[in-house]
């Protein structure tokens, strides 16, 4: 029997006006797995995972070919662009909450799906900031502003923010590279525990990050997937040169 | 090497030179722009505020409650007014007007008020020698004046009529005091008399006027020639009436100060008749008496004082009461709410128009053709002169609309005409939203308008309020596009087709038709008070919502 993946993509290719930017990606993500994107900058990394939710249809010069599959459906075809935003999440390299409260940033998401209840946004506000780890530090600040809140506790409350949409897939793109090596921690830490509910999808520039977290690896290159396997094949067992190059810290 | 290090040392030096002159070029700019600024609004504020005016009077500058008639003081009069007038002093020459009838109202006080004017008929003494000395042979009581037969009387019925001046006896000044309705006025009645050559046009001088120090200098000897107070080459002589009757007194008290002495070298008389024979008999000669009596007999030889007035300009009165006589009279409270209508009424109008246009230009509309033309479109409305506004609204929504000349013609001229800026700002300050909110908000699986609406819009505010401050600025301060669309009635605009008249065109009309300048500096002064008011409660709103922007 065929094995159902949480996302599947078939020859998948994209352009910025002329120039491809990724070719022939076919990669199954597995459920409920962390899955590392790996490369060097600037082959293609973040342009493939904001195919998944289709953020790439907001830059007018973008051309796509192939196909994603979300649960085994086209959803450049048969998916309504909201709804797919809704179970597929992304949380962006620069934390960004919006200049408003913490709580207003983390109800930001229901609302706009709809939930005005205030008993119904208290629970989900809540809940979502608990998953995301941060409760302890902004119980008692969730009507200040956002922006005061440290680097670290915002990329947090950027993922509460997420979660509170209640997504199954979650697209983070090199999520601590802004931040210090204890809110990477903290982080990391997280990522741990949302695995169990969520199928992740992250890029990182961070070798040792990918090993630490993830289950599978695929390696970029100029917008080719080299290679794509569990994490220890890759990182012991390269079956590519370029992938054992870039592992082993030749280039990059 | 060494010489390498002495060229990068003379290179520093001469960058630091740049430097400094720089910064001291940056400093008198900012300087001189700030004073120029200070002492524009400073000096539209104090004028606004204090009148500070210099007047000629055929008086002296000061005068006390009792009123001599003649140069005797065998007779003294008191004058009272009703407390209704608001006004503490009058010259002598009001006096006149107000009984024969040259003057109806109290357009002295400001006040749009019937001046009522009683007399002391003829059986008393004193009505007798106020007709005779006051009116004179010329002129008679006006038609309206009433008669009273006694003081007791005057003092009744000059406090039971609102308006009303009246004199009595000296003697019943008391009564007078104890009356709340009524108050005793001090009245200018002093005047300078002088020879016929003192007003004679000399090398293209002439004298005009006395400065009131220059009348002191006169009088206590410190001027010996016509030169030095402005007037032509004369020799000065006073003349003083002896220095123990009453009228040298007063005009001791009044026109030169108790501390000061009489001239050593004055020529002394002690009656009318000896002063007018040595005046005309002395090129040059001036002297003082009841001005009734010079202006009954000899009007031409009467020298004019100047005053120095500082009084309080811009009043509670002129706040809260109507406009009244074109403004000449009353207040402007009226145009003061007409105003406020027409800036809340744009503000309605012009914010959703230029918000919506600013919002479909940066979010919706991409960089096409059209957009571009559009856009170029209402860069240039933002230049056209606001006159073309008012004859295109004048035109349009006056006439062929037919929305007549009231709010809501010159409300819709004035948005048209603000909506540049508004566009403009607002889509400034959307820009300048950063991109990455939008792209978290569409990942969230928000539509392009929940993004607008929730993010978008509120970062953006503090930025589109600075518009719509600026808006407003403009609105209040436009004054041809207003009077072509939304006319110059003075009254409190009733509905949106009611003709209004704002401040700005009151204070034109102020001074263009030389109503008056002060009630002109009184009205920017609330003008500037109204943007001040707006501004800073646009700056706490924006400091309100910044707080979430900030760490
Ligand atoms: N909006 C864009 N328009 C045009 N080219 C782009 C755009 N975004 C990325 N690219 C190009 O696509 C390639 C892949 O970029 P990216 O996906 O950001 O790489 P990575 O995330 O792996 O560093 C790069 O060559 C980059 O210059
Ligand atoms: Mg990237």
């Amino acid at each position: 029997m065929k094995k159902n993946y949480k996302i599947r993509t078939e020859k998948l290719n994209l352009f910025y006006g002329d120039v491809q930017a990724l070719v022939d990606i076919n990669m199954n993500v597995e459920y409920n797995r962390i899955t590392a994107l790996i490369g060097p900058s600037g082959c293609g990394k973040s342009t493939y995972l904001r195919t998944l939710n289709r953020m790439n249809d907001l830059i007018a010069s973008v051309k796509i070919d192939g196909t994603v599959y979300y649960d085994d459906t086209d959803i450049y075809k048969d998916y309504d662009v909201i709804e797919l935003r809704k179970r597929i999440g992304m949380v962006f390299q620069k934390p960004n909450p919006f200049p408003m409260s913490v709580y207003d940033n983390v109800a930001y998401g229901p609302r706009v799906h709809g939930i005005r209840k205030k008993e119904e946004l208290d629970s989900i506000v809540e809940k979502s900031i608990k998953a995301a780890a941060v409760w302890d530090e902004v119980a008692d600040r969730l009507h200040q502003p956002a922006l005061g809140l440290s680097g670290g506790q915002q990329q947090r409350l950027c993922i509460a923010r997420v979660l509170a949409v209640e997504p199954d897939v979650i697209l983070m793109d090199e999520p601590t590279s802004a931040l210090d090596p204890i809110s990477t921690a903290k982080i990391e830490d997280l990522l741990d525990q949302l695995k169990k509910k969520y199928t992740i999808i992250i890029v990182t520039h961070n070798m040792q990050q990918a090993g630490r977290i993830s289950d599978y690896t695929g390696f970029f290159l100029n917008g080719i997937l080299i290679e794509m396997g569990t994490t220890k094949d890759i990182f012991f067992n390269p079956q590519d040169k370029r992938t054992e190059d870039y592992i082993s810290g030749r280039f990059g | 090497m060494k010489q390498r290090k002495a060229k990068i040392l003379q290179y520093t030096k001469k960058a630091r030179r740049a430097q400094k002159t720089a910064k001291t070029v940056l400093w008198l700019a900012a300087g001189v722009t700030i004073v120029i600024l200070v002492w524009i609004i400073g000096y539209v504020v104090y004028n606004g505020f204090v009148s500070d005016l210099h007047r000629e009077y055929p008086v002296i500058a000061k005068g006390g409650p009792e009123v001599i008639l003649d140069w005797q003081a065998e007779q003294t009069l008191v004058f009272i007014v009703n407390n209704s007038v608001r006004i503490e002093e009058l010259s002598a020459q009001d006096i006149i007007d107000f009984y024969c009838g040259e003057v109806r109202d109290w357009v002295i006080a400001k006040q749009d008020l019937k001046v009522k004017t009683f007399a002391l008929d003829m059986t008393a003494s004193l009505g007798k020698a106020f007709s005779e000395k006051v009116l004179g042979k010329h002129l008679s009581y006006n038609s309206n004046n009433r008669f009273v037969e006694n003081d007791e009387e005057m003092i009744k019925k000059v406090a039971a009529t609102i308006g009303a001046i009246g004199f009595i006896n000296p003697e019943k000044m008391e009564r007078a005091r104890n009356n709340p309705k009524v108050k005793i006025i001090n009245v200018r009645a002093i005047a300078l008399v002088a020879h016929p050559a003192v007003f004679e046009i000399r090398n293209q001088k002439k004298l005009r006027y006395l400065k009131e120090e220059d009348m002191r200098a006169i009088f206590s000897g410190n001027a010996h020639n016509w030169q030095e107070v402005n007037g032509i080459d004369l020799h000065i002589v006073p003349v003083l009436f002896n220095e123990d009757l009453a009228i040298a007194k007063q005009f001791k008290q009044f026109a030169l100060g108790d501390d000061k002495r009489f001239s050593l070298n004055a020529v002394h008389v002690d009656n009318q008749t000896d002063l007018m024979s040595v005046i005309n008999r002395n090129e040059g000669a001036v002297g003082f008496t009841s001005y009734f009596y010079l202006k009954n007999h000899f009007p031409d030889q009467i020298v004019k004082v100047e005053r120095r007035e500082v009084t309080p300009n811009l009043t509670l009165s002129y706040l809260i009461e109507e406009p009244k006589k074109f403004g000449k009279v009353g207040g402007v409270s009226t145009i003061i709410l007409n105003t406020v209508f027409m800036i809340l009424l744009t503000v309605i109008m012009a914010t959703p128009l230029g918000v919506g246009a600013a919002i479909f230009f940066t979010e919706y509309a991409g960089e096409g053709r059209l957009v571009r033309s559009l856009r170029f479109f209402t860069e240039t409305l933002a230049g056209i002169p606001s006159i073309i506004f008012g004859l295109f609204g004048m035109l349009v929504f006056v006439d062929f609309l037919g929305l007549k000349f009231g709010l809501l013609s010159g409300t819709l001229t004035i948005t048209l005409m603000v909506l540049p800026t508004i566009i403009r700002t607002a889509e400034e300050s959307l820009k300048s939203v950063p991109r990455a909110y939008r792209e978290e908000s569409f990942a969230l699986g928000a539509t392009r308008w929940q993004t607008v609406c929730g993010v978008i819009i509120p970062t953006a505010v503090p930025g589109i309020l600075t518009g719509v401050i600026l808006a407003i600025g403009r609105a209040v301060g436009e004054t041809a596009a207003v009077i072509l669309t939304l006319g110059n009635s003075p009254t409190l605009a009733r509905n949106l087709f009611s003709s209004a008249r704002v401040l700005s065109v009151h204070l034109y009309l102020l001074a263009t038709e030389g109503i008056s300048f002060e009630r002109a500096f009184a009205t920017g002064t609330i003008l500037i008070v109204i943007i001040l008011i707006v501004n800073t409660v646009a700056t706490q709103l924006i400091k309100k919502m910044n707080k979430m922007h900030k760490a």
